[in-house]
């Protein structure tokens, strides 16, 4: 289906609506014929000498007064058209909007890998805006092109046969005029937004990446190249132009032609006797009245490219098939103890490259799995399967029993908590965010939460307590604070599941502490899965699995690992051995 | 640690609360000012705009020529009426013909200089951007300054593109048609323009309510937009607590507002239109009465009736083009001073006007009697005396807020300091040439930013001329080579925005090796290794000592393990410096360096308590 087929199936539920718009456009396309007609009338039968004028100075009153009201029912259909056709866009356009916001939540987290930020917002906006322009303006413009085009036809045609074809032989060239400059524009524009998606990534790098840009003096760098791509829009937008100054003025140019055709063609007739003088203006006037519509029937067909564009682009997000979907009779999970099994697991992000392979696990409920691994070993890709947000290659990853791909994402995600690597928190309040994976909480429960998770006593500090607002337009917490409030976050939702990437460290030895009681307390009770450097976390958990190259090289508790003697082993002596050995006084002095 | 709502920058360009306070032509007379080099440009352009306004105008004079002298004059012959007529109206064509060449040429140099003029605004931002000091960013919001340089100059770009020619030419048509209007008949053209004052009463009272109806949908379009945004950003975090429909609905609400005052806007501007095509139909009949009065009185003829009636319509189109302006000129006006807001934005670290150019330096630093705070009032460094010899490792400790990452964003000139000076190998660092300078500094920070290039682009960041050698070879030298040879396109892969294909680790080892690149004199590492895992710290570690040999070298971590191999360790304490001295001097002092170690292990402790024996469990 078309891109233009689906834009109208948005329309229909509007169909009142359009059809109100359509009707006011017809009706007021029609009066706007009569205008030439009196013109002309009063011209003949009463402008042509002083004689006349006298005898008819009533009728000249009367139809003068007539062209007003015309114009005064005129006004008012016109009214109704053009907020109709506001409306209209503005309803369609809200739709839109709503159903992209929606295809964008379901889309997979590979999805959101490849694309970027910028590019998803220049779709939903300037592409929706495109649309909405288009159903606003365009609609009426085309129609009424379209039908004025016709009616001005017909009464010239009814006023002077021979005159009229010979007048409309420039109609053909209009015609081909419009559709070359269709073709021409369409891809110019869509050529400026492409190129004003990249700019806008630049210029982010260049405000978000400033500490290093400044930090290795590259600022003439950032600024070169901004340059390139500024003079590169500003080109295509110059070649936009171009065409528009080119196309545009010629239309004014072929009806001109008409004027010249009908002044000579009509003007002899006039002197030969045997066509009026307001004939003759009134045909003009016709002819003028078709320069309106042309120059509208441009407008409205850049428009129109202009909408199909965007809607292509949109479409296209909205179609884009999601990695993981639910199944079709995917059925609830229910409440679950939190075993967890990796069945000969093996997961690829690209072709050919095996992050994961054959990983088999058994994991009972409750127990603290600590995954340790060196970088790109297949940690975070491991507990990314668990809930789903990426699907197995090969193999399978069962929750109590059940394949995860059996049972609907929510069900399966509401029982997994997560407390992700770097904490991103909504512009709302504290306890907004807190609440997020439990809106229903009650505040007893989220001041608990809190406490359990160390972050009472700073929240508490603020001067709007659980009610600060955070994010883009609040205060800016350090890393330490945010991350026990993603830990509060997970202890609300009371998971038996928990998924915790703990690798960042950002806090100094104070808040460390804090932070350790926190995760204590957070582990409890639950299946946990956790990533982290903290020795004392890793010593403590149920077992330890070693990753290396996507394959687990070792498996066990910390007292069996340092027994057996291998990887796990040499890290530890290596990287903790030494700090534990001046807690407990050996070698200390003697370095 | 948590500070005031809002930046200082900020705060009043809330698209909320925006009240304009820069007038409008001032704000023009620095738009135009890009253009003072264009003046050739600009007269060529006038003549141009001359031409076709002359060219418009004359239409429907030859017309009226026509109609006067040849078709209803029948005094004259038939054969000369008729020749008469086909002559003027092939002269006609040819002014006609001109005109399409004139305002396509108008057309294309005027946007031009316009083009010109916004692409020169947009680098200069660009440009004042990257001298800003880091304070405008740290607070800033990252969104709303990329609305200023992108929203805020579009809208400026579309108030030139597509308002500019339309005035200029609409206000010398204008003019001419007034000229001639008043040349042809100067009772008509009075009667013609008596409507004029009814059409700017309506314009003044829709104006403010168009305005006003306006402003309030662009603020509710901006929520819509960062709502957006927010459900971008936030889709892991929403899809990992299943939260999509409750977004869903969240934007709806926004969505819905927005929809109501666009549709609030529509039923004011739908009557626009309408109302003042009304007062033009009135205008047209009156000309149609007084001129049949006129020509009752022999006072004009036909032609110049009809000559009228074009020059009417002629006259009222650019009126409403020109009010349909009102709205882009609003927001462009709004755009413009939020611009020049962040143009004015006085650049903190003011770069000496002939600064002392750096040939290799030897990496010696020195801190006499600093004292800064980020707020003036409120010093976070109090006193500061540090003499750093050349190739010396200096570690910096201390709780949080302490000063230390402060100390270091001093050494690179981000801030400069209110009392006191720093001297690298004894020249004041604000007399020397900045860019010389941090060219032979490295500094690696918590979090890596990577740009959304190539790994090996990145890399040679820190050394544009650097070879492809030089970039594996430090990437060998970090430890990188290895997982950069196993990522998809090896050096050639690109990173994604936010490096989300790379671990923490992996970027961070970029970054080291982007650092080593640039071989740097004096290399500051900020808590290079707080964020990755054990094994890219072991990595990282062994490569530590390469890293830090021949430079000089100022080390700042909360893990004390990395902090022990220093020459020197600094502690930090409300802003001055406590205790001085290497490791071992300092565990014998006892002070606070030695209570911070030991309490950093006090959790090592507690855990190692399984490996207490069982005589000393009979002991506790």
């Amino acid at each position: 289906m078309s891109s233009f087929t689906r834009l109208l199936g948005f329309l229909t539920k509007y169909w009142k609506g359009t059809a109100l718009a359509i009707g006011s456009t017809v009706t007021v396309t029609a009066l706007n014929l009569l205008g030439p007609i009196i013109t002309g009338r009063i011209i003949d039968t009463i402008l042509v000498s002083p004689e006349i004028v006298r005898e008819n100075y009533n009728v000249l009153v009367l139809l003068s007064a007539s062209l007003v009201g015309i114009t005064a029912l005129t006004g008012a259909l016109n009214f109704a058209q053009r907020y109709v056709g506001q409306y209209i866009g503005q309803r369609v356009a809200f739709d839109i909007r709503n159903t992209v916001f929606s295809a964008l939540q379901e889309k997979s987290f590979s999805f959101y890998d490849k694309t970027r930020t910028g590019e998803l917002m220049s779709r939903v906006t300037g592409d929706v805006d495109g649309i909405r322009m288009f159903l606003q303006f365009g609609v009426r413009m085309l129609i009424g092109t379209f039908l004025g085009l016709g009616g001005a036809i017909l009464m010239m045609l009814s006023m002077n046969l021979q005159l009229t074809l010979i007048s409309l032989a420039i109609f053909p060239f209009i015609f081909l005029i419009s559709i070359r400059m269709a073709k021409l524009i369409r891809p110019s524009y869509a050529r400026v937004r492409q190129i004003l998606g990249r700019m806008n990534t630049v210029l982010q790098e260049g405000i978000v990446g400033i500490k290093v840009i400044r930090v290795f003096a590259r600022e003439d760098f950032e600024i070169e190249r901004f340059n390139r791509i500024n003079e590169e829009y500003t080109e295509a937008n110059r070649e936009s132009i171009r065409l528009m100054a080119t196309y545009r003025p010629l239309m004014t140019l072929m009806l001109s032609i008409g004027t010249a055709i009908i002044y000579i063609y009509g003007g002899s007739s006039v002197i030969s006797g045997g066509f009026s003088l307001g004939s003759l203006v009134a045909f003009d006037l016709f002819i003028l009245r078709l320069t309106m519509p042309m120059r509208f029937l441009g407008m409205a067909i850049s428009f129109m490219q202009n909408a199909l564009v965007g809607a292509d682009r949109v479409f296209e997000i909205i179609d884009m098939k999601s990695d993981v979907e639910e199944r079709e009779n995917a059925i609830i999970l229910p409440s679950i103890e939190g075993r967890v099994s990796f069945n000969n697991v093996s997961f690829e992000y690209l072709e050919g490259k095996k992050v994961l392979k054959e990983i088999n696990l058994l994991i009972k409920p409750r127990e603290t799995v600590a995954l340790v691994g060196g970088t790109g070993s297949g940690k975070s890709t491991l507990t990314n399967l668990i809930p789903r947000f990426y699907d197995v290659s090969e193999g399978s990853i069962e929750v109590d029993g059940r394949d995860v791909r059996d049972v609907t994402l929510k069900s399966l995600r509401g029982q997994i908590g997560i407390v992700p690597q770097e904490t991103f928190l909504f512009s709302t309040t504290i306890r907004e965010n807190m609440v997020y994976g439990k809106p229903s909480a009650t505040m007893d429960e989220v001041i608990r939460a809190a406490k359990m998770a160390q972050a009472h006593d700073f929240i508490e500090s603020f001067p709007d307590g659980y009610n600060t607002l955070v994010g883009e337009r609040g205060v800016t917490l350090s890393g330490g604070q945010k991350q026990r409030i993603a830990i509060a976050r997970a202890i609300l939702s009371d998971p038996k599941i928990l998924i915790f990437d703990d690798s960042t460290s950002s806090v100094d030895v104070e808040t460390e502490h804090e932070i350790q009681t926190a995760i204590r307390n957070l582990l409890k009770d639950r299946t946990t899965f956790i990533i982290t450097q903290r020795l004392s976390t890793i010593k403590n958990a149920d077992r330890i699995v070693v990753l290396e190259n996507g394959e687990i090289i070792e498996e066990g508790s910390h007292e069996e690992l340092i027994v057996r003697d291998g990887v796990y082993a040499t890290i530890y002596r290596t990287q903790y051995a030494p700090q534990e050995m001046l807690v407990t006084g050996e070698g200390m002095g003697g370095e | 640690m948590h500070r005031r709502r809002g930046h200082p920058l900020t705060r009043g360009l809330d698209e909320e609360k925006y009240e304009r306070k820069m007038s409008d032509r001032v704000l023009m007379m620095r738009l135009f000012s890009y253009l003072t080099s264009f003046k050739f440009q600009i007269m060529l352009s006038i003549f141009i705009i001359i031409v076709t306004t002359i060219t418009n105008v004359m239409g429907p004079l030859i017309l009226r020529m026509v109609i006067d002298v040849y078709i209803a004059n029948s005094a004259l012959p038939s054969q000369e009426r008729i020749n008469g007529v086909i002559t003027l109206v092939i002269a006609y064509l040819m002014i006609q013909i001109l005109n399409w060449f004139s305002s396509r040429e108008q057309s294309i140099r005027v946007n031009r200089l316009g083009l010109n003029m916004i692409w020169r605004l947009r680098e200069e931002v660009f440009r004042h951007l990257q001298a800003l000091s880091l304070k405008f960013f740290v607070e800033g919001e990252t969104g709303r300054i990329m609305s200023r340089v992108t929203n805020d100059v579009d809208s400026i770009q579309e108030l030139i593109v597509s308002g500019l020619v339309v005035l200029i030419s609409d206000l010398a048509t204008v003019l001419a048609i007034l000229l001639v209007m008043f040349s042809l008949s100067i009772q008509l053209s009075l009667v013609a323009l008596l409507v004029v004052p009814l059409i700017a009463l309506t314009i003044l009272a829709f104006r403010r309510r168009m305005r006003a109806a306006y402003l309030a949908s662009r603020r509710k379009i901006a929520n819509v937009y960062s709502s957006l945004q927010e459900g971008i950003s936030g889709i892991r975090v929403t899809q990992a607590f299943s939260r999509e429909s409750m977004n869903q609905q969240q934007f709806g609400r926004v969505n819905i507002e927005n929809l109501e005052a666009n549709v609030h806007a529509a039923r004011i501007t739908s009557l626009f239109s309408p109302v003042i095509e009304l007062i033009g139909a009135l205008g047209t009949s009156l000309v149609l009465w007084y001129g049949g009065i006129q020509i009752m009185n022999e006072a004009v003829s036909i032609g110049i009736v009809v000559a009228f009636m074009a020059y009417i319509r002629m006259f009222f189109r650019p009126l409403m083009s020109l009010s349909q302006l009102n709205t882009i000129y609003e927001s462009a006006m709004t755009g413009m001073e939020r611009v020049y807001e962040v143009l004015d934005t006085l650049v903190e670290v003011k770069l000496d006007e002939d600064p002392i150019p750096l040939s290799r330096i030897e990496g010696r630093v020195e801190f006499q009697n600093v004292k800064f705070g980020y707020d003036t009032r409120i010093p976070v460094l109090k006193n500061i005396n540090l003499k750093v010899r050349a190739k010396e490792t200096i570690a910096i400790v201390g709780p949080t807020g302490a000063g230390k990452s402060t100390m270091v964003n001093l050494i690179c000139r981000f801030y400069d300091p209110q009392e006191g000076n720093i001297l690298i190998d004894g020249y004041d660092l604000r007399s020397i040439s900045l860019n010389d300078l941090r060219k032979q500094m490295g500094i690696i920070l918590q979090d890596p930013f990577l740009f959304g290039i190539t790994v090996r682009e990145n890399i040679r960041y820190g050394k544009l001329e650097a070879t492809d050698e030089e970039i594996e070879m430090a990437a060998k030298v970090i430890g990188a080579h290895d997982f950069i040879s196993h990522l998809p396109k090896g050096y050639d892969t690109i990173v994604a925005e936010g490096a989300t294909n790379l671990s923490m680790g992996q970027k961070q080892l970029i970054a080291f090796a982007r650092v080593l690149v640039a071989d740097p004199r004096i290399l500051i590492l900020d808590e290079a290794t707080s964020s990755v895992d054990p094994y890219t710290e072991l990595v990282i570690q062994r490569a530590l000592g390469d890293l830090i040999e021949n430079r000089t070298a100022f080390i700042i971590a909360h893990r004390l393990s990395t902090v022990r191999e220093a020459n020197r360790i600094i502690v930090i304490e409300g802003g001055e410096i406590v205790e001085e001295g290497s490791h071992q001097e300092l565990m014998e002092r006892n002070g606070l360096y030695s209570q911070l170690y030991q309490m950093q292990f006090k959790d090592i402790e507690e855990s190692s308590e399984q490996e207490v024996t069982p005589q000393d469990r009979k002991k506790l």
